[in-house]
């Protein structure tokens, strides 16, 4: 045991979560006390971090007032033709506002400036998760301490996930309190990277009155870089980079895992029928348009038996409540989605990862005033309340417009 | 934990001609330019200030002040290799410290540190951190908690804390894991030395 055998065995730790296997029971022993130290000290930072994503709409928000506060805009004489405004427009024409609808404007504006504002942070590492990309993953909570619990999962280790007020919880049976997460619990979350191995959660699901043995974490799971005709595999983890430009999926098979990139594209056309992807049997594809090294995914539809089992093999696997309608009103951030089986709430809040997919749609159309009234959406996401309807939109698919029917 | 010893430094600027060209267009109030600056910075600045205060929503109106102080006297910005993150965070700590002596005018301290040089127990007790680990972390060197900082507060990689530090990677290895095993040690109650190395 050398201290510089000890210092590449530690790093090796902290980058995986896990102690090399190559280590000596002394070495392990070791690592896996300064192991428990960094745990706690990151258990602290990871709570911060999660606090800073939730408060980052909000002070986005503030300061692009701020700054447009500060611009005098220069007078010019001419009359300009009166142009309609659009719903945000005419939401913010300046004294209409009530200090009420000053507060809800400003949720509104977050909402907008997710979409529209784009981290500058392009650094890209090979770990599966790039921070401020939204996630969906799949694990089994195996600690949970002061509103940060950890989820292991067994292709990518442990993740410490923060838990706020802005992170809903259900069941099976509705919503759940933040602090009822308890090792073993089998859960689907979803959220923000903000860090490393962590994530600010906004949807939690749990499996309903089951609970399963935390699994072990296998090696980093590599890339797939040439085609393999034939090859399909359950979705365990999504990621989506805030600017729409990266997309991956991380492919469970019957003898190995792999990260896939895909064009995000077609990830947008797959999510639209598909919302909630963790789950999904897939099968990769390749198209002569895409760069080397990105493919597309095709569901498989009617599968016989997935070649792999799910975290939670005994029961039904944690959901979220998957909404795909047409949007005939909107009041403030709430849009109201009309489906086969009714009307249903689908509220944006500021952790909401927004897609435009095929709809034309981009950002700008959005800040301008774009209710998107008349759009087809495909939504994930959690009952807000107990026996409620309305529905906290973790992801969003905006389809476009549907076709007109056709003319008897 | 000495502030002067990671306050001042921005994450490495991958691109220190990129980042005198942003601090150039922030310098003529170009909000594009701002609005990269709140996206690369804003976390850092409220973690900053919710390590030395109780409330989210205080943490939160503090940071955003520094960010509409810093955009208000942008022409006062004077970049010479100074990352912007240092400047955010030196108008974010002056702020929590008028924000500390107003409450002590109040007569509310106990939410809050009343000295000007925020202690350590009083950062735990804003941000929750486990009173054996900031007991653990006062037996330190400054370098050791400079190490722990960056990387397990601010999630810096080994790389980064190389730059922040002037030091190769290997010692900061080497610096992260003399400090983790003299916490380890002092929270099992050995007398580990402060300071000391293994």
């Amino acid at each position: 045991m050398t201290p510089d055998r000890l210092d590449d065995l530690l790093e090796r730790a902290l980058e995986t979560g896990a102690v090399p296997a190559d280590a000596t029971d002394g070495e392990r022993a070791e690592v896996e006390r300064m192991l428990t130290v960094a745990g706690g000290l990151k258990l602290n930072a990871t709570r911060v971090s999660g606090e800073a994503n939730g408060v980052m709409p909000t002070a986005r928000a503030r300061f692009q007032r701020h700054m447009q506060e500060q611009h005098t805009p220069e007078r010019v004489p001419v009359s300009a033709p009166h142009l309609e405004r659009g719903f945000l427009g005419r939401f913010f024409s300046g004294r209409m506002l009530t200090m009420g609808s000053s507060v809800a404007a400003m949720a509104v504006v977050a909402v907008v400036a997710v979409l529209v504002l784009q981290p500058f942070n392009e650094v890209e590492t090979a770990a599966a998760l790039t921070v401020d990309d939204y996630v969906q993953i799949e694990g089994v909570v195996s600690a949970s301490e002061g509103g940060v619990v950890t989820v292991q999962s067994s292709e990518i280790g442990n993740l410490q996930i923060a838990l706020s007020d802005l992170t809903s919880v259900t069941d099976g049976n509705g919503v759940r309190g933040i602090t009822s997460l308890k090792p073993g619990d089998p859960v689907l979350v979803s959220g923000v990277v903000t860090a490393k191995r962590s994530i600010a959660a906004s949807n939690v699901a749990v499996a309903e009155n089951q609970t399963v043995p935390t699994p072990s974490a296998k090696a980093k799971p590599p890339i797939l870089k040439s085609f393999r005709p034939g090859l399909q595999g359950s979705i365990r983890l999504i990621t989506l980079s805030p600017d729409g430009k990266r997309a991956q999926v991380l492919l469970v098979m019957a003898e190995e895992s792999l990260l896939v990139d895909v064009d995000p594209k077609s990830m947008d056309q797959f999510l639209a029928g598909s919302p909630q992807a963790v789950g999904v049997l897939v099968k990769v594809v390749e198209a002569p348009d895409l760069r080397k090294g990105v493919f597309r995914l095709q569901p498989v539809e009617q599968p016989t038996a997935s070649p792999t089992p799910r975290t939670n093999p005994a029961g039904t696997p944690p959901q979220f409540q998957n909404v795909k309608g047409l949007v005939v009103g909107r009041a403030l951030n709430v849009l109201m989605v009309r489906t086969e089986s009714g009307t249903i709430p689908v509220v944006l809040k500021g952790t909401t990862s927004i897609r435009f997919g095929s709809s034309g749609l981009t950002p700008d159309d959005v800040r301008n005033g774009e209710t998107v009234i008349g759009y087809e959406v495909a939504v994930t996401g959690n009952p807000e309340e107990p026996n409620g309807r309305r529905v906290v939109a973790t992801l969003i698919v905006i389809i476009g417009k549907p076709s007109p029917a056709p003319a008897r | 934990m000495r502030e002067t010893e990671v306050d001042d430094d921005g994450p490495p600027a991958k691109n220190p001609g990129d980042a005198e060209a942003l601090a150039g267009r922030a310098v003529q109030r170009d909000p594009g330019a701002w609005e990269q600056i709140f996206e690369l910075h804003y976390r850092n600045v409220f973690a900053f200030v919710r390590y030395r205060l109780r409330s989210v929503d205080e943490a939160e109106d503090i940071a955003s002040q520094a960010f509409e102080i810093a955009y208000s006297r942008a022409d006062r910005f004077n970049y010479q290799g100074i990352p912007i993150e240092g400047w955010l965070i030196g108008i974010a700590r002056n702020l929590v410290r008028d924000h500390i002596k107003k409450l002590g005018r109040r007569g509310i301290d106990d939410e809050f540190d009343d000295t000007l040089e925020l202690s350590e127990p009083d950062q735990a007790d804003a941000i929750g951190l486990r009173r054996d680990l900031l007991t653990a972390m006062q037996t330190l060197t400054g370098d050791q908690r400079q190490v722990i900082e960056l990387r397990f507060l601010r999630d810096r990689s080994v790389a980064e804390t190389a730059v922040v530090m002037n030091r190769s990677e290997d010692a900061v290895k080497n610096l992260q894991r003399r400090a983790l095993a003299a916490m380890q040690r002092a929270m099992v109650g050995d007398g580990y030395p402060p300071g000391g190395t293994v």
